[in-house]
């Protein structure tokens, strides 16, 4: 039922010290405020009532991008969706990224929203994911017991649930400089132009070859099809190291479709989700490849 | 055109400053002093007794006022059409869909009214549900409405002329095809919405926007067992209706009962949830379709089986129903028609009005089959079309004079302007996986309300203030489609003064003119009508007075821009504040006038019968549509759309094509993308996330051709379009569908999944 | 805490006041301060009715804690007019007949507010992209694109005379 929210004592750190010392006091009833944009629509549409919300937005030093060439990219968890979007750097070096928040939801909300919300969200739709996935990025999670890192890969548990402990903070995302010949593309499937929750979304990230015909490294990341963002490995390990081909294209498809394990929703049906899969990955390949299939 | 100053100009609206600088105050921005906020308990259930209400729990909260269930209630049951009453505000014993208003209260906040309703025990015994109107429809089927109905058949409209098994015996070919629509949703952004107060003298006072005050007053004064004197309605401006306006929504007397019981305002907004849930829908129909027709391509006979799935309760149902039978009987001229219809009762939400009222549904079939025909016969759509429309001239098999018709001038200048016959004979693969094609459709629709009320009459006030300024009271609500701006500008032509001179109040029972509202594209034509009457009233008026003023006789005196002057000596002039002045200061009587547009056939036709007289004058339009399909995932991107409309005389041409350009964009959502959808009478997409209006960045190319017919009937000659921009859409778009991949979608919306999986099965029977 | 005294400048007016934890800006902005223009469509950041420039940038109010906007700078659709005179926009909506029953429009005109201040020569997608996250149900945004497009226009002339 929408609702007005329901009333919570409200938090707004300065430090991360302080933010981890309520995180740990509350423990498990606080909720972490960023953009807001999935929490308070969840506590307005799905009666969610944290009895604590905590605003992270006032902690200094969260909110950045940080590029050091040939070495990696370094993104506060508090940058938003927007700012990723514009930046240059992103753009130009890391576009698969600013390809995929540029398509999230509205100008309005990507002002809002943050890279961080959006990954501890775990939406299986989660607009960032595969593309930050299929980059090899890590994250890197703080509390009052010191950092950890963690490859994104691995951050994701299920529907809304990450490896986040309680106490814990999302705090920095780390993409690795990719090797040169590193070409990538996001395709977002949905039933509008904007304001969608991906169908199905696909990011396909590779290096290849100094001639640009063996691909020697492939990351195949599917979206909305199964509890979490999902690695195509199979499809994946068919293309490594080889020379592309429209038959190995069919295949690394179909495999695709293989492992995508959607479920049935008002958005599409499980079977459509698979079909649409295989199209995308398959797209994705011939566009990155500079194949027209003939 | 040059004829004119004011009318047929793209003027700007009267209301846009306001609304443009966030001034304009819809209902949801009025405060009254002591206002509380109701909130309405919904069933949970698709059926369900009610066994018991416990509401002890709610009357405790400190800051509630009211806590009301039937009993505090009349218990009169309600519909649009009195004879099918079955809608209690609150329900007694049986809720019969999710949604159902239960229990209410009123709170000094929306805060505490949301947890009151919360604390609000109900017992129920939940029932079997029905869903699916074939199944409801069967003698066997559970009811809908346990206590007092025998089957789930709620109306049946039959209409017959000629002899269609005569007609299809002389046929060639024989057609028959099934069509599907889906339920769709006004989505007006402004959700509904009233404030209602009961003062000590026990008169009632209801805001709320409306498409149709007077009759909302009667209703409501109906559900509350008082006297219609008693009930005033102001209406707001609203912020969409699309027909969402036009019924009493439950909320206005569970507001008015609140307010009575605690003598202050009570405020009533549904949140966007509850405005899906219960949101009154465009009603879903199963067409079958039977058309024969000649080797040549002559139609001979047409028979149209209706279902409609009409919810849980009846509302507008059996009025759509049958409207959509008159337009059924009109575009083509063809011997031999019979229209069935049946409202059949689910446990869903009910439907109500929706621009169009059932002519969209029917039209669908009507016209995607039309093509499926042209494609058998190897013709080209357009010529199928012309060789059987209906002509000025022509009479119905049903009755009805064609007194004037744009349609062929539609197609023709539609056919024109899209490139048709390039198109049509143009390679249909574009790319990759990729096919375009072009499909036309057309539609007529009443471009003047109908005669359905056994009336059509209004009137309409003008007065002068003592310097000139000239209000208009007329009843003819703005729901955004800007019938103040039209009513001004018809003013202001006749009586030649400046737009910024006249004011425009239409929004309060109290003071406007009797009248039945906003619909069946009726406000130009009947309230534009009444408005020229009294302007011409005025005008006379304002001409005897210069006589005076000038010592000259009445014919001798002109108006213009503001100005009276003598027709032989343009140096003898004076404004029309000082002509307003002497009047005042020297006759000794303000300047006023009154008009009336009055129908005298409309007494002669009695609601649902002489078909063919309903209508005074229809208005057509032709659509055509440029898709492009994508075999691999059976996405259908729209590339342009070419609509041509008759107008009669465009008013304001900047209003008309937003009126086309919005109907459109609501034609697209519904031939592709929009459907609210239930699991088991549950909505699972209450809301724009997953319910899909179309954004800015979805919407494709799109021109607009007027065609002016010069309506004999219509105010300087115009009808009015509001509903028709979208009649034609999901047609055209199948057609185009059809012309781009030999795929025939008969079910809306057409959506990708839908797509996809047609052409697969296709793909697969090839092989 | 659950009250909180907030400061807000809102079109250039300081205000202070208490609110809940749970009161949104647009509750704030509509119920407080009675700035009505600012509408709400849907509550749930799928609409932009409730579109606002917060320190500049297009927001939904609807999704922003009021407590949060503590000490920030907020720009609504009644802040736009500036002693009774229009914004450019807001004159090219009125003459492009970009309005209708004008529920969308407070919120359309701030969306295109915002992108005409960061960007004078705006392509048609761009100016759609702008406006993609405020819904119309009455245009069919023909119009509004026209109007945002011409007002673009309009100051680019005046910047450089
Ligand atoms: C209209 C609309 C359209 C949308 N469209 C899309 C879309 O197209 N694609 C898409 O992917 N999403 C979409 N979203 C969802 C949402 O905007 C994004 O997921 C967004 O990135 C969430 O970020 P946030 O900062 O607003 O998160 P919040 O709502 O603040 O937080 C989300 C969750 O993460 C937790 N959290 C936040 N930050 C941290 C942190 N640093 N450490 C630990 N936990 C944290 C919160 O406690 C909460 O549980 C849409 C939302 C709306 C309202
Ligand atoms: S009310 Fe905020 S986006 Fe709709
Ligand atoms: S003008 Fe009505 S919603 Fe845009």
């Amino acid at each position: 039922m929408l609702r007005k929210m329901k009333r919570f004592e409200y938090f707004e750190p300065s430090t991360l010290e302080e933010a981890f010392s309520l995180l740990n006091k509350y423990n498990g009833k606080v909720k972490i405020l960023s953009g807001g944009t999935d929490l308070l629509v969840a506590m307005k549409e799905r009666g969610l009532a944290p009895s604590y919300v905590m605003n992270v937005k006032c902690i200094p030093g969260l909110d950045y991008i940080k590029y050091e060439e040939k070495k990696d990219l370094r993104i506060g968890a508090l940058t938003t969706i927007r700012t990723i979007e514009t930046s240059n750097v992103i753009r130009e070096k890391f576009s698969v990224l600013a390809q995929a928040a540029s398509m999230l939801g509205s100008i309005q909300v990507r002002n809002r929203a943050t890279i961080g919300g959006n990954l501890c969200n775990a939406a299986p739709s989660a607009e960032t994911a595969p593309s930050l996935i299929g980059l090899k990025a890590k994250v890197k999670i703080a509390s009052l017991e010191g950092e950890r890192i963690v490859p994104l890969e691995k951050f994701f548990v299920g529907p809304g649930i990450t490896v986040l402990k309680k106490g814990e903070i999302l705090a920095e995302i780390i993409v690795p400089f990719p090797l040169p010949h590193t070409k990538g593309i996001y395709i977002k499937y949905g039933r509008r132009k904007a304001m969608e929750i991906a169908m199905v979304s696909v990011a396909v990230i590779a290096t290849l070859s100094v001639e640009g015909e063996v691909w020697e490294d492939v990351n195949i990341i599917l979206g909305a099809v199964a509890p979490t963002p999902l690695r195509a490995r199979k499809a994946e390990e068919v293309l490594q190291s080889k020379r592309i081909s429209e038959p190995l294209i069919e295949k690394v498809g179909q495999l695709a479709y293989e492992e995508a394990c959607p479920i049935s929703d008002m958005r599409a049906s499980a079977d459509y989700r698979k079909e649409m899969v295989k199209v995308l990955v398959k797209k994705a390949i011939r566009e990155i490849s500079g194949l027209k299939k003939s | 055109m040059s004829e004119f100053t004011v009318f047929g100009k793209s003027v700007p609206r009267v209301d846009a400053r306001a609304k443009v600088s966030g001034e304009t105050k819809y209902l949801d921005d009025i405060k009254l002093d002591g206002m509380l906020y109701g909130k309405i308990l919904r069933s949970p259930h698709p059926h369900a007794r009610i066994l018991g209400i416990d509401i002890s729990k709610a009357k405790k909260l400190t800051g509630v006022r009211a806590v009301i269930t039937a009993e505090d209630t009349p218990k009169i049951k309600f519909s649009f059409v009195q004879d099918l009453a079955d809608k209690l505000p609150l329900c007694d014993k049986e809720v019969c869909y999710v949604g159902d208003e239960v229990a209410a209260v009123a709170a000094d906040s929306l805060e505490i009214a949301e947890e009151a309703i919360d604390s609000i025990e109900v017992k129920y015994e939940v029932l079997p549900a029905i869903f699916d109107p074939k199944e409801a429809i069967k003698p066997s089927s559970v009811l809908v409405h346990e206590d007092n109905k025998k089957s789930n058949i709620a109306f049946e409209i039959h209409k017959k002329f000629g002899d269609v098994e005569k007609g299809f015996k002389k046929s060639d070919h024989v057609f028959e095809d099934e069509f599907v629509t889906s339920k769709v949703t006004h989505c007006c952004m402004e959700t509904h919405g009233c404030i209602a107060y009961f003062n000590y003298e026990g008169r009632l006072t209801i805001y709320c926007p409306s498409q149709a005050p007077h009759t909302i007053r009667q209703e409501i004064a109906r559900i509350l067992n008082i006297p219609r004197s008693k009930v005033r309605i102001v209406s707001t401006p609203a912020g969409g209706a699309f027909g969402e306006r036009l019924v009493t929504d439950m909320k206005q007397p569970v507001a008015a009962i609140l307010s009575r019981l605690t003598r202050r305002p009570v405020k009533i907004v549904n949140t966007r949830e509850e405005e899906f849930m219960t949101a009154r829908t465009r009603y879903p129909y199963i067409v079958s379709v039977k058309t024969g027709v000649t080797k040549k391509g002559k139609i001979l006979a047409r028979q149209a089986k209706v279902v409609v799935d009409n919810g849980a309760y009846n509302d507008k149902g059996i009025s759509t129903l049958n409207y959509a039978g008159e337009c059924f009987l009109m575009s083509y001229n063809i011997p031999n028609l019979q229209y069935d219809g049946f409202g059949v009762y689910t446990n869903k939400q009910f439907g109500t009005a929706f621009r169009g009222f059932g002519n969209p549904q029917v039209t669908f079939a009507t016209e995607t089959q039309l093509d499926d025909i042209a494609s058998k016969l190897n013709m080209d759509p357009a010529e199928l079309r012309l060789k059987n429309v209906n002509r000025a001239g022509d009479v119905t098999v049903s009755g009805t004079e064609i007194t004037n018709s744009g349609l062929v001038d539609c197609i023709d200048r539609a056919v024109e302007k899209s490139g048709w016959q390039e198109k049509r004979s143009g390679p249909r693969k574009v790319g990759e996986n990729k096919y375009r094609g072009i499909g036309m459709a057309i539609m007529s629709h009443t471009g003047s309300g109908g005669r359905f009320y056994g009336y059509a009459a209004t009137d309409t006030f003008l007065k002068v203030s003592e310097e000139g300024q000239v209000t208009v009271i007329t009843p003819a609500p703005d729901i955004g489609q800007g019938t103040t701006t039209v009513v001004a500008q018809i003013v202001a032509e006749v009586i030649g003064v400046d737009l910024s001179n006249i004011i425009v109040i239409n929004s309060d029972t109290d003071i406007i003119p009797y009248d039945l509202g906003a619909w069946g594209s009726r406000s130009v034509f009947v309230c534009g009508n009444a408005a020229k009457a009294a302007a011409e009233n005025l005008k006379k008026e304002i001409i005897e007075v210069v006589s005076k003023m000038f010592e000259v006789s009445p014919e001798e005196v002109e108006i213009k821009n503001g100005e009276a002057f003598l027709k032989e000596n343009h140096g003898r002039r004076i404004s029309f504040g000082k002509v307003a002045e002497f009047s005042v200061n020297r006759l000794g009587h303000p300047l006023s006038g009154r008009g009336r547009y009055f129908d005298p056939l409309a007494s002669e036709v009695t609601y649902y019968k002489r078909a063919g007289k309903h209508i005074p004058t229809f208005t057509y339009g032709c659509q055509i549509v440029e898709v492009e399909v994508d075999t691999l995932t059976g996405e259908i991107k729209v590339i342009k759309i070419t609509a041509a409309q008759d107008t009669g005389k465009t008013v304001n041409p900047y209003m008309a094509e937003g009126q086309m350009e919005g109907a459109i964009l609501q034609g697209l959502g519904y031939a592709l993308s929009e459907e609210c959808l239930l699991d088991k009478g549950r909505p699972i997409n209450p809301n724009f996330t997953d319910y899909k209006v179309w954004t800015a960045l979805d919407i494709p190319k799109e021109e607009i051709i007027f065609v002016e017919t010069d309506d004999p009937l219509g105010p300087f000659g115009a009808k009015g379009i509001g509903e028709p921009g979208l009649v034609p859409t999901p047609a055209a778009i199948s057609n185009a569908i059809y012309h781009a991949t030999g795929i025939r979608l008969k079910r809306l919306p057409m959506n990708s999944e839908r797509m996809f999986y047609t052409l697969k099965k296709r793909d697969n029977n090839k092989k | 805490m659950i009250q909180k005294r907030i400061q807000l400048k809102v079109n250039g007016e300081e205000y202070k006041l208490e609110v809940k934890s749970n009161d949104t800006l647009l509750d704030v902005i509509r119920d407080r301060l009675s700035l009505t223009g600012t509408k709400r469509g849907c509550d749930t950041g799928d609409c932009g009715a409730c579109t606002v420039l917060l320190e500049g940038k297009p927001v939904n109010s609807c999704l922003v804690l009021a407590i949060e906007a503590d000490g920030k700078e907020v720009i609504t659709i009644e802040g736009l007019t500036k002693e009774g005179k229009l914004d450019l926009v807001q004159e090219a909506f009125i003459e492009q007949g970009a309005i209708q029953c004008g529920f969308c429009t407070p919120g359309m005109v701030l969306s295109a507010k915002a992108l005409l201040d960061e960007n004078r020569n705006p392509t048609e997608s761009e100016i759609k992209t702008a406006i993609a996250g405020n819904l119309c149900r009455c245009t069919g945004y023909v119009k509004i694109v026209k109007a945002i497009s011409s007002a673009a226009e309009k100051m680019r002339k005046i910047r450089k005379s």
